[in-house]
């Protein structure tokens, strides 16, 4: 059975505008020690989808449906206090802005080991010990000295290290990273993932890695999951998506895309722009900007399908894989 | 061929205030002698980490800062020494976009009106102003009629665009480009890079394109120039950055860089750098690399490499090349 299972997740925001469907019937699953991306434009659901897991959905935000099954339980069914022992625990996020996280006034032994002492009872040594041991753990060096200062005098790479190990202070099963190196430069992003990618092999943990650097999930993720306004549209193992990509958004994606290693003549964008969330479209939401929409898009909603290699919410699979193939290679 | 634009020792220091008396605590050398050509027609990349300097490099080459050293030339005229009415017609000859055009848009504005105060005040289209709005606003892919809304009606890629009209407006040659794709998702970045080059075929730009995302960079560039702690490391033709990076800085910028292909990922060997990154303010008397260089060796910590060209207008500071 999967670590994570997502089962027609639903979260809204209830905004003076109207309801925000930010994520709009989103399932899916993550295993265990599985590295799994999610990806998708600004503002397609991915932060609020891992908030959800997280039941941290600020308000006017709240789930309104579906199940988040974790280890066994469902997590809109725990209480508060409940949650809070997961979240410090087995389940941990870390997000784009380390500061977000880490408190300023703190220093790095009280940060990191406070939960070590609350949930796991150890005493001040005992912590101390282990907040050594995460420190050389993500990297950073001069540990010993370093416990004494504040998340102020650590450079940007060196925060998001220090979030990752308070993320893995009590060896959590799962570790959400939300765009955990997008303020980063490209020297420094590197560093981390070589960490995640360590921290993957060597703890076992699972990783939901949340990005849109579609190179990061090739180098770093086994299967992917492709959000679109609020919805799954698309999943599959790393190989089949960037192999034999299924949905018209998949493929849009990965043909805007400019390389390092190769020379494209031009690239080839998706045109329009993405759906606003207020206004729930009646077919398949990426209907407005695909070049390949029949009248039946528009008109209702493609159900998730399972595929030889994946899942697929899209109407051209009714045509046969022979078609879906030639649409795709329609366009050069 | 003659250089539409000569840059020679570009040099812009920001003097360091300290503590709450504002004391000087010497100088923070953002770009620290820099110099290219750019021709007509081509895109040059100007590509390297945060707080290398890039931005401050392009602003100074429009005199949006003073700089504190080197010479711009733009057809052969030293715009640095020109006074700030002199330079009108240069600024209209060389323009600026920017990462968030939201920032430089007035909100209070409508698009039209915007373009219509750059055409203004260089005296353009006089008679047939909302017209030449209208052709522009077409032109990057917006629709004439779109002149009567407000920055905020629009999405970020929209925005660029509008950004692109003005510039485009007083009809320069030159535009630096500062970040105009980085804050924008990729389906749209491509729909803005694919705006750009074809504003160049068609007009004949010349673009200074900077940016921290080299696969962009690549893309988009006929030349590279890779910055670092306000220097130029290495200057070559796009395809030779990539295929054959000199500067061992530029080799583990190339091989940092995620490439979205799963197959091409897993065989690909990363060069992690270590180190610190050396102060702008505090810069160490050699290169301003070793600090992070996997192949330092001990003269980098004392001589400072200077630019030699090692043929087919490939240009290093690298004690190891040349
Ligand atoms: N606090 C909020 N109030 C209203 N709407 C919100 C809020 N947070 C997020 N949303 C909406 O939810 C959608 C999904 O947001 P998010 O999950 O953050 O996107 P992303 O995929 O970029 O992480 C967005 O379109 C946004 O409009
Ligand atoms: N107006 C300014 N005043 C003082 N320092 C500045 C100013 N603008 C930039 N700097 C500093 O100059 C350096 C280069 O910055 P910048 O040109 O913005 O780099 P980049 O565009 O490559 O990220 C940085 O160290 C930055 O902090
Ligand atoms: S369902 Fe129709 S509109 Fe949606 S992606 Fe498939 S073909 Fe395009
Ligand atoms: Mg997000
Ligand atoms: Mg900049």
């Amino acid at each position: 059975m999967a670590l994570l299972e997502i089962r027609n997740l639903r979260t809204s925001f209830f905004t003076h505008l109207g309801e925000v469907k930010a994520v709009d019937g989103v399932s899916f699953q993550v295993g265990e020690g599985e590295a799994v991306a999610l990806v998708g434009e600004s503002g397609c659901g991915k932060s609020v989808t891992a908030l959800s897991i997280m039941g941290l959905v600020p308000p006017p935000g709240k789930v309104i449906g579906g199940e988040i099954i974790f280890a066994g339980e469902d997590l809109t069914k725990l209480s508060g206090p409940k949650m809070r022992h997961l979240r410090g625990n087995v389940l941990s996020m870390i997000s784009q802005d380390p500061m977000t996280s880490l408190n300023p006034v703190l220093n790095i032994e009280t940060q990191l080991g406070e939960g070590l002492r609350l949930h796991k009872g150890m005493d001040a040594k005992a912590a101390r010990e282990r907040v050594l041991e995460l420190l050389n753990l993500v990297g950073i060096p001069e540990a010993e000295r370093r416990l004494r200062q504040y998340p102020h005098e650590f450079s940007g790479g060196m925060r998001q290290r220090l979030m990752i190990a308070m993320a893995l202070a009590c060896s959590p099963k799962m570790l959400i990273a939300d765009e955990p190196t997008t303020a980063l430069d490209v020297t420094i992003q590197a560093q981390i993932i070589e960490l995640l990618k360590e921290l993957k092999s060597r703890l076992s943990s699972s990783i939901l890695l949340i990005t849109h650097d579609m190179g990061i999930v090739a180098g770093l993720c086994q299967r992917v999951i492709v959000m679109y306004a609020g919805r799954v549209v698309e999943t599959g193992s790393v190989e089949a998506v960037f192999d034999d990509p299924q949905h018209p958004y998949t493929w849009g994606l990965l043909r805007s895309l400019p390389r390092l290693d190769q020379r494209k003549e031009r690239l080839v964008p998706i045109p329009g722009q993405p759906p606003d969330l207020l206004a729930s479209p009646q077919g398949c939401p990426f209907a407005p900007r695909c070049r390949w929409a029949m009248r039946i898009c528009v008109k209702q909603m493609p159900e998730m399908i399972t595929t030889a290699k994946g899942t697929v919410a899209c109407w051209l699979q009714e045509l046969g894989p022979q078609a879906v193939k030639r649409a795709r290679e329609e366009v050069a | 061929m003659e250089p539409v634009l000569e840059v020679r020792d570009l040099q812009k220091y920001f003097p360091v205030t300290r503590g709450i008396r504002q004391k000087t605590g010497g100088m923070l050398k953002a770009v620290d002698g820099i110099s290219f050509d750019l021709y007509r027609g081509e895109t040059l990349g100007l590509v390297g980490e945060s707080g290398c300097g890039k931005t401050t490099a392009g602003r100074t080459i429009v005199r949006l800062y003073e700089p504190t050293g080197g010479t711009v030339r733009l057809h052969g005229q030293d715009i640095f020494s020109l006074s700030e009415k002199e330079m009108l017609p240069v600024r209209r000859q060389i323009q600026m976009i920017f990462q968030d055009p939201y920032s430089s848009l007035n909100p209070r504005m409508t698009v039209g009106d915007t373009i219509t105060e750059a055409l203004e005040i260089h005296g353009l289209a006089a008679g047939r102003r909302n017209e030449r709005v209208g052709e522009l606003l077409d032109m990057v892919g917006l629709g004439h009629e779109m002149a009567g809304r407000y920055p905020h009606e629009f999405s970020g890629g929209q925005r660029q665009r509008i950004g692109v009209a003005r510039a485009l407006a007083v009809e320069p040659q030159v535009i630096i480009c500062d970040e105009p794709v980085s804050a924008l998702d990729v389906s749209i970045q491509a729909q803005v890079i694919n705006l750009l080059e074809e504003l160049q075929e068609k007009l004949g730009l010349t673009y200074l394109f900077i940016s921290h995302d080299l696969a962009v960079v690549r893309h988009i560039s006929h030349r590279v120039a890779v910055m670092y702690l306000g220097k130029l490391v290495e200057v070559a033709p796009s395809d030779q950055i990539y295929d054959n990076p000199l500067h061992p800085y530029t080799e583990a910028l190339m091989s940092a860089i995620p490439i979205p292909d799963p197959k091409v990922e897993s065989q690909r060997q990363r060069i992690i750098l270590t180190g610190d990154v050396a102060s702008p303010i505090d810069l160490p008397p050699g290169c301003r690399f070793a600090s992070r260089c996997p192949k330092v060796e001990d003269r980098c910590r004392q001589e400072e490499p200077a630019m030699v060209d090692v043929g087919g207008g490939h240009l290093v500071a690298c004690h190891l090349v040349g």
